[in-house]
This record gives C-alpha cells, sequence and structure tokens, in this order.
C-alpha cells in the first residue's frame, strides 16, 4: 500500500505479477498480501505474506483469470511490526478487539468454512467492529474446480495452509495516516416489493413481501425476477447487497451468498445495463490512490469483465468481500489518507 | 475433601428459605464449587418429607468468593418466579443475574469482553453470549442491583456543546445522542463505518427495551465518535447544528 495517489495506469491497489517477480519481492522482505491459485502459493518461499486461493483478478490491464500470476499489493509496515493471526470459530470474535488501537486490518476468510459462516452472521456483533478499520476478502477456487478442491488461505511467515481457519493482518500506523474504507456498489434498491425474513441465515423458505408471509422461490418465479440482481439493503446511507445463489422451486428454498437478516428490509435492485462502465462513471476521483481494493467474482462474470477494467483500481475478484461486515457484488477499497 | 457446612455455604451465597443447598463439589485446585441447590421439601406426618417437586434444572454461573468461582445448579419447580432472586439468572443466560449485574456494570462503562472476562475471571464464550443477548434484547441490564442503575440521559434543557467546544463531541448527556439514535436526527454521513453502526444500533435499540442497554448502545455511539473525531468532521458539524 501507499499513501500518495498513483496516475489511473500504475494503480497502487496492487499489480498481477509472474511467479518470479513476485519471489524477487519476499526475498526483499516486503510485507505482501496476495491472492493466486493454490497451486501457486504452494511454491512460494517463506515471507511476510498472506495469501487466499482466487484465479480471477482485476489486473492493470483488465479482467483475468489466470493459474499462472499472482496479485500483489503491499502492505504498510512503517508504523510497526504488522501482526500476522489466525482466527477460528473460538477466537473470531476478537478480530477487531485484537486489531491495533490505529492501524488496518485484512481478512481473508476461507470459502464454505465454519468461520465463514460465523462472520458473515455475527461480524455486525463482534466487539469494536466499527471501531477499527477492517477490510479483506472470501477466498475460493477456480469455478472449474468447485466441489473438488477447497479454498485455502496461507500464512507465510510459517507456509501453513488452511480452509477451516481465517488469517488476519493487523497493521498499525502513524496517527497521521487514515484508511478510509469505501465501498463501491452499483446496484441500488428497485422500486418493488419491501422484503422482509423471519429469520437471520443463509437459506430461506419463507418472507414477508410487503408485510404478507409467502414462499420466496414461489414468489421469485411468480415475478420473472432476474435471480442476478442483488437484494439491496439501505444501512444509513449504505447500499448493502445479498447475492442469490440457488433457487430450488421444488423445495421452496433459496440459498445466499451471504446471510440475509432479521431485522433488515431489502428490496430487489435495479439492473445495471453496463458494469464496466458503471464502475468506471461511480468511482469518485479520489479513487485512484486507492491502495487496497478487491471486488466481486459475481460481478466479473455477470458484467462480463474478462478484459475490461473497472476504472483505475485493481484486485482480486472474490467469493465475498468485506468492509467491517461481509459483502456480495460490491467493490471494497481502501484509501490511506493523510489526517 | 474439604467439607463446608451447607448451611454456611447457603449463607454466604445469600440463599434463602425455602432453598437448600442440597449438595456442592469443590476443586480447590480448579478453583471452581458447583452447588445444587433446591426447595426444602415439605414434611408430612412425622417429619417426613414429601416427594419433591417437578422442575429443570437450570445452571448459571454466579460471584466468585474469593478465587473460588461458583456454579449454581438449581432445580426449579414448573411455574416458579425467580424475578428478583440475585442468585438466579434468566433462561438460556449463562449468569446469575447478581454476575450478570456485574458484568453490565463494566461494559457500561466501556470495559471491553476480554477485560471484563480478565476482571471477573469468566469464559470468553460465555460473557459473548451475554452480550450478544444485550444486544438482541434478549437480557436486561442491571435488573438485579438496583444501586448500580443509570437512567438515560435526560435531555438537557439547553444545548451542552457551546461555541467554545466547536470541534469537539457533544457531551453523553446531550439529547443530540438519542434523537440521532432513534432515527429522528438524520445526517449526511460519509464514513462508511458510522453507517454500518448507525443501522446496527438502530436495530437493536427497536428490540432492546431495557433502559440500562438502551444507555449502553448510546455510550457505544459516543465512545466511537469520541475515538474517531479526527475523521467525522463533516457529521460532528451536522451534530452541532442539531
Amino acid at each position: 500500500m501507499n499513501a500518495s495517489p498513483s496516475p489511473f495506469s500504475s494503480p497502487v491497489s496492487g499489480t498481477l505479477m509472474d511467479l518470479q517477480d513476485v519471489l524477487v519481492l519476499i526475498r526483499r522482505g516486503a510485507y505482501l498480501s496476495i491472492a493466486a491459485d493454490e497451486s501457486l502459493l504452494r511454491r512460494l518461499p517463506p515471507g511476510h505474506w498472506m495469501a487466499g486461493s482466487i484465479p480471477y483478478f482485476m489486473a492493470q490491464d483488465g479482467g483475468e483469470t489466470s493459474r499462472q500470476k499472482l496479485f500483489i499489493t503491499e502492505l504498510p509496515a512503517h508504523a510497526g511490526t504488522p501482526l500476522l493471526r489466525w482466527y477460528d470459530n473460538s477466537n473470531l470474535h476478537k478480530v477487531a478487539l485484537d486489531a491495533p488501537a490505529h492501524g488496518l486490518t485484512v481478512l481473508i476468510v476461507p470459502a464454505f468454512s465454519e468461520v465463514h459462516s460465523r462472520f458473515a452472521r455475527e461480524a455486525p456483533a463482534f466487539e469494536d467492529m466499527y471501531m477499527k478499520p477492517l477490510v479483506g476478502w472470501i477466498a475460493g477456487v477456480h469455478l472449474d474446480d468447485l466441489g473438488q478442491a477447497a479454498p485455502m488461505v496461507v500464512n507465510g511467515e510459517t507456509l501453513t495452509f488452511s480452509s477451516e481457519r481465517a488469517l488476519a493482518i493487523h497493521m498499525p500506523l502513524p496517527e497521521s495516516i487514515y484508511p478510509r474504507i469505501e465501498i463501491l456498489n452499483l446496484f441500488r434498491p428497485g422500486a418493488g416489493d419491501v422484503i422482509r425474513f423471519p429469520s437471520t441465515g443463509f437459506s430461506a423458505h419463507e418472507c414477508f413481501v410487503n408485510g404478507e408471509l409467502v414462499n420466496l422461490a414461489q414468489y421469485l418465479g411468480q415475478k420473472n425476477i432476474d435471480t442476478r440482481l442483488p437484494l439491496v439493503a439501505d444501512y444509513s446511507g449504505a447500499m448493502i447487497n445479498v447475492s442469490f445463489k440457488a433457487v430450488d422451486a421444488a423445495a421452496g428454498q433459496v440459498d445466499f451468498y451471504a446471510p440475509v437478516f432479521d431485522d433488515v428490509e431489502y428490496r430487489i435492485a435495479e439492473p445495471v445495463p453496463n458494469y464496466a462502465q458503471a464502475f468506471a462513471q461511480s468511482l469518485p476521483a479520489d479513487a485512484v490512490g486507492a491502495s487496497w481494493s478487491c471486488n466481486c467474482i459475481l460481478n466479473y462474470l455477470y458484467g462480463e469483465l474478462e478484459g475490461q477494467r473497472t476504472g483505475p483500481i485493481t484486485g482480486p475478484m472474490t467469493f465475498g468481500e468485506i468492509a467491517y461486515q461481509l459483502l456480495n457484488q460490491t467493490m471494497v477499497y481502501v484509501n490511506l489518507e493523510k489526517l | 475433601m474439604i467439607n463446608i457446612d451447607k448451611a454456611l455455604l447457603r449463607q454466604l451465597l445469600v440463599i434463602e428459605r425455602p432453598w437448600e443447598v442440597r449438595e456442592y463439589r469443590l476443586d480447590v485446585r480448579k478453583h471452581r464449587c458447583d452447588v445444587w441447590i433446591a426447595q426444602e421439601p415439605e414434611r408430612g406426618w412425622f417429619g417426613r418429607p414429601k416427594s419433591a417437586p417437578v422442575g429443570e434444572t437450570a445452571v448459571w454461573q454466579h460471584l466468585a468468593i474469593g478465587q473460588i468461582r461458583f456454579h449454581l445448579h438449581v432445580n426449579i419447580p414448573a411455574g416458579f418466579d425467580s424475578k428478583g432472586l440475585g442468585w438466579m439468572g434468566e433462561r438460556d443466560m449463562p449468569f446469575t443475574r447478581a454476575l450478570a449485574a456485574r458484568v453490565f456494570a463494566l461494559f457500561s462503562e466501556g470495559i471491553s469482553l476480554q477485560s471484563v472476562c480478565a476482571l471477573l475471571d469468566l469464559n470468553l464464550q460465555h460473557v459473548w453470549n451475554y452480550r450478544f443477548a444485550l444486544d438482541n434484547g434478549r437480557a436486561g441490564g442491571a435488573d438485579f442491583e438496583a444501586p448500580t442503575r443509570t437512567a438515560m440521559p435526560v435531555p438537557a434543557a439547553s444545548r451542552v456543546v457551546s461555541a467554545q467546544d466547536a470541534g469537539a463531541v457533544p457531551d453523553i448527556a446531550d439529547p443530540v445522542w438519542l434523537r440521532l439514535l432513534s432515527g429522528e436526527l438524520k445526517l449526511d454521513i460519509k464514513v462508511l463505518s458510522l453507517k454500518l453502526m448507525l443501522a446496527k444500533l438502530r436495530s437493536q435499540m427497536d428490540v432492546i427495551q431495557d433502559e440500562e442497554v438502551r444507555l449502553m448502545k448510546l455510550k457505544e455511539l459516543h465512545r466511537y465518535f469520541v475515538k474517531n473525531e479526527r475523521v467525522l468532521t463533516h457529521e460532528l458539524n451536522q451534530l452541532r447544528l442539531g
């Protein structure tokens, strides 16, 4: 990460690199956040790095799927030694509490794990959650490998791989630097029905549509709703998505990529005609200096972003984004601002 | 095995008749004492005890005595209302009301989860469960220890923040915090963490009825502003305008 803005052509939120270039950076002792296919991560030497598995990227030259390259973001280490720490279900709720009083935490969570589920459901209630800046992403696999390979998270200092534990890097920052976390969500709640859920969870049978109890799967079918559009909720002005994973009309069940909450009001999103253009147009000017970023694989797929750019920001295209809490179909970026 | 008089143990735990200590197990090495408590059986002819009433057994951790942690296994007759008894707790809660009040008092002072565990020698998971119940309106605050109660801040007759305080976070007693939490006061918010936190706190306030817990939420919001004051200039300027 870097505290100064960079030109459009040279993103500071990270670069897609060949293995040899990454080896040089690791040997130089840099603190790195890495995203790559697991096979490449297993070829890296020990060093100050953390990683998650994913082969989809928004690279400097545009969207790219690659098992031969690694996406690298250099992390700041000028106000104290960053600390790598594993989290499982027993200590996950301390992730924000463990963060430095003034700093930034990056968290990588393996998809489909217990720790993924717990973070998704409970992160908003974790102590100190909104007090200290926390971003991250959900590690995944190539879609061809779904069901055959497990998403991996790696501690480069010990070369430990885990598909069950999340890894955080807690980075102290100088008092003069503020890590401003922003999200860019292309989706806005549509003008349609208000949807609420009777319970929090990754799947739902029933829901309340304008106050009336209905089966969600049937409702989606009857209304012919495009489930590539997420449910959107307004969190005091922040638009937060929950993406549809699967609709089983026969069983009357709908699964999501993030939990729906029982105390939140949702609407189906308005359609977005051109994702790449919308990202480029929606980015505020200061986003050019973003020092860390990730985006969603569903945006990559539904928006057909391969070969296209999303403005100046680069990053892995992940199975879920974290800006304090789990997000879907959203770009997250961090600006290190001078106070 | 160290023997303790059961009547003395009952008195130390401030348990009154008709409840009695039936059994206990003290493990000095583990600093733990399990105590089984039930109502004294009714006596029939010639002082013979009648059969004990059918009930459920609940287990709560109680206030420690010295280094010894007490876990009370209480046989509660069906339909018994335990309200007001400090050595009992709420259903599915880890602590007795007396211990919960102690934990809550520390939370209200902004003491972290970990510090509460360290100060009271409590299991982190149990404290987390209690905190989670508070946040979701499923537990009250200091229902037992009335002297520690603090009412919600009374709206001040005049603005607490003066011109001299420009740039500072309004005092916790300023009515602006309640208006912000209730949604009556709407701000143009630029900082993502504040948007998310405010949404969370507002939904919690919708289900939390206990005044003490609502006050704790208000303090949480105030603490957020104090910690992040330097980046909340835009929002604080609006707060001061009320």
